[in-house]
């Protein structure tokens, strides 16, 4: 009997081995011959924000991933064998918190972030300028990446945009996406490929109520009404062209206030208009669960992702789902919007700096990008993602309005627009929504004095 | 000199003064025991909240934690600015309902539950009621979020439609936000409570209640008059807990109001002011300026309710 639960115990555990250390097989090189770049040694400590290390299963679509470890033992080691890579993950919760702390106690030297985390830190001095080895590398091409991203973004390039920071490797899709179902329903005209505000406003005010044909009731239009970087309202006031602000992040404290402008009170007249169309759960930022799925009842999304049709698709090969909904450019004047992007920075005293460039070099690489589109679905920031799957329209979208995008004040990256301005418009929003919207000229006089008090305090 | 017995006693007294102030191998051993516990002490409490202190009077951005002395230019500022007002007024808002609906309630329940007479049923109770205590404010958050959904789809509301009802806009509405976000920590809170009362309950001696059954006093009268002045002391500590818990909401009303304390603000709290401030503004010195006057008004509300603790103990 013993000799019987000790054999089934082994079996168990050499199988329970097996599984956990096995590699998955799969190609992640897309057939590329991996080769030694570089015989260069030294140890680059990596701290990365979210990314998965080990092989698993996306929850989405049930597909099998590979995680980083294996992708890096596949290629990154055969090319680099003598750089010792210690890598270190950590989850997004509290991400700034634990990354800044790494970055105090010298305990990291290349860092994966969010984008408005790496402007903070950039301006704090702890990280490393990259134009030195940007300039002396003729092996790295920064024309590779999106023009918008790579040269206009608080998260790539200092406040004054004269120092680079950061490489972009991954971005934030926010577009328009309408769904082609509930227009027929309402005989709506689509959606021209880039609607402005006007236009998004007058044909959601035709979608809200109860469906002609299926008398379900709907909704016109959807964004999330307590977004913490308020990315609907950046989109809105390149729309209107109102900056609300001028001047420099690196000299935040003589910033030029313009938050009452006549551009921002259009601004704040559209949203007010447009907060009686969304589900009452918009401002906490619900209702729009069934979005980009069969029972959707909401006509136009702002700011959406596309992720929950692209999920059904990936799983269940759901076309008709992926013609049901489609995107369109987002609010700017050129089709643009706010743009996250997720940059791979240096500190500022990396142990071996060479070392670590070529490690960053390569996380930022086409080769890693493609890898990750392919197991996580992340949007690249590539000009030439050819890797992109053709029925992927959004991640195309996305690329599109990117292309075009760049950084004003009204960003994460400014402290004021932070703290104050997003959860301010966020409150007025959930105010209109209410049928209660207070008087827009004071309301955007107070926030201007609660500005210009809030810089004068700084001085 | 020491020869006279005054001398030698001077000269005793003296040696064992000297010998007060040697530090014998005993002395060392029991300070190397407690020394972890005091260089925790010194470091994680006692260092942070002096440095707060430091770092409230100074002009602070990002990682500069030593930026330029203002003097009290961040209080100046938190105290004329009007959303810290409207923080304060809906943290006190929140807070006295909380406290009170959650003494009452959950008195009430131990009351009910230590008067069954089936001990099975009064552990039956006792699980039931402290499970939510066990249940993380996010998670709890969530579920709320979903059974307190806007339309007619969420559960609450579906329910109360079957009576012929509108939905209520339970999180969307400001008129009603802040006391679900009340019915949504009793839920949680309830069980703590009801446990603690209950231990007191349990400790009342049975010889009272005897003596008032003697005089004829029937149970709301035993309740009324030795039940609730015998626990006294659990109320007043419970209105404290209770007060300075309610002072530093944050999580639930964070992850259902966001930034803003939505709907319309009313979800703002103090320590939401001084979480935009130190985390999405990077202003510590403000933000550490605001957590010293909630420091305060903490400070003085405690006082004030054992004040009054004191003064009825006076008066019996």
């Amino acid at each position: 009997m013993k000799k019987t639960v000790l054999l089934i115990l082994s079996f168990v555990l050499v199988f329970t081995m097996a599984a956990c250390t096995g590699s998955s097989g799969k190609d992640v090189t897309g057939g590329v011959q991996i080769e030694k770049v570089s015989d260069m040694q030294g140890t680059v400590r990596v701290a990365l924000a979210g990314w998965q290390l080990e092989n698993g299963i996306d929850a989405l679509t049930g597909n099998p991933t590979i995680g980083l470890n294996e992708y890096l033992d596949k290629t990154f080691k055969k090319m680099y064998p003598n750089i010792k890579l210690e890598v270190y993950q950590i989850p997004w919760e509290n991400v700034k918190a634990k990354q800044t702390a790494m970055l105090l106690s010298g305990d990291a030297d290349v860092l994966y972030t969010g984008g408005a985390f790496a402007s903070q830190w950039y301006q704090e001095g702890l990280l490393r300028d990259l134009d030195d080895l940007i300039e002396k590398d003729t092996s790295f091409d920064p024309n590779i990446y999106l023009e918008g991203i790579m040269n206009n973004s608080y998260s790539t390039k200092s406040p004054d945009g004269s120092k680079q920071f950061g490489i972009p490797v991954a971005l934030g899709r926010r577009m328009t996406i309408y769904d082609k179902k509930l227009f027929e329903d309402w005989g709506v005209d689509t959606l021209t490929a880039q609607p402005g505000p006007e236009e998004i406003l007058d044909k959601a005010k035709k979608m809200t109520g109860k469906n002609p044909k299926t008398g379900e009731d709907n909704y016109g239009l959807y964004w999330s009404g307590n977004s913490l970087n308020g990315s609907t309202f950046v989109a809105l006031t390149l729309a209107f062209g109102a900056k609300g602000a001028e001047g420099s992040l690196k000299d935040i404290k003589n910033i030029k206030w313009h938050l009452n402008t006549p551009e921002m009170v259009k601004v704040l007249e559209w949203l007010k208009e447009a907060a009686k169309l969304p589900p009452a759960g918009f401002v906490n930022a619900q209702g729009a669960e069934n979005f980009g799925l069969e029972k959707n009842n909401i006509a136009i999304a702002l700011d959406s992702t596309g992720g929950s049709t692209m999920s059904e698709y990936r799983s269940k090969q759901n076309k008709e789902l992926l013609d049901r909904f489609e995107p369109v450019l987002n609010l700017g004047p050129k089709g643009e919007g706010w743009v996250a992007v997720d940059p791979f920075i240096m500190a500022k005293n990396a142990k071996d700096v060479d070392a670590s460039w070529e490690v960053m070099k390569f996380l930022t690489s086409y080769m890693t990008q493609k890898y990750m589109y392919e197991n996580f679905s992340n949007t690249p920031t590539l000009k030439n993602a050819d890797f992109v799957t053709p029925e992927d329209k959004f991640v195309k979208k996305a690329l599109e309005i990117a292309e075009v995008g760049h950084s004003e004040l009204m960003d994460e990256a400014n402290p004021f627009y932070m703290s104050d301005i997003a959860p301010a418009i966020n409150g007025f929003i959930s105010q209109a929504a209410s049928g209660h919207a207070p008087d827009i000229q004071k309301f955007l006089d107070d926030l201007q004095a609660r500005a210009e008090k809030w810089s004068a305090n700084l001085k | 000199m020491s020869s006279t017995p005054e001398g030698k006693w001077t000269a005793d007294h003296r040696s064992m003064a000297k010998r007060r102030f040697r530090f014998t191998r005993n002395d060392w051993m029991g300070y190397l025991f407690s020394a972890p516990l005091i260089i925790g002490v010194v470091v994680f409490a006692i260092y942070p909240m002096f440095a707060a202190l430091f770092m409230s009077f100074h002009q602070t951005s990002g990682l500069n934690l030593s930026g330029a002395w203002v003097g009290l230019s961040n209080y100046r500022y938190a105290l004329e600015d009007s959303l810290f007002w409207q923080a304060l007024t809906n943290t006190f808002m929140m807070g006295i309902w909380s406290v009170l609906l959650g003494i009452v309630l959950s008195f009430i329940l131990a009351s009910l539950i230590n008067n069954l007479k089936w001990n099975l049923g009064r552990n039956f109770f006792k699980a039931v009621y402290f499970l939510p205590n066990v249940v993380s404010g996010v998670a709890t958050s969530l579920l709320f979020s979903f059974l307190f959904f806007p339309s007619k789809e969420g559960l609450i509301n579906f329910v109360i439609g079957l009576f012929g009802m509108d939905p209520v806009g339970w999180f969307t509405n400001p008129e009603v936000a802040r006391y679900s976000i009340v019915l949504m920590s009793l839920w949680g809170a309830l069980g703590y409570n009801t446990i603690i009362f209950l231990a007191g309950l349990q400790s009342v001696p049975r010889d009272l209640y005897e003596a008032a059954d003697v005089d004829g006093a029937g149970t709301y009268r035993k309740w009324w008059y030795i039940t609730i002045p015998y626990l006294r002391p659990i109320f007043v500590f419970m209105l404290i807990m209770g007060t300075i818990g309610g002072m530093k909401r944050f999580t639930d009303v964070w992850l259902i109001g966001g930034t803003a304390g939505n709907p319309g603000g009313s979800l703002m709290t103090v320590v939401l002011y001084i979480y935009r401030n130190a985390f999405l503004a990077s202003q510590m010195g403000l933000a550490t300026a605001v957590s010293y006057l909630l420091f305060l008004i903490i400070l003085i509300l405690t006082a004030f309710l054992m004040l009054l603790n004191r003064r009825k103990d006076s008066l019996d």
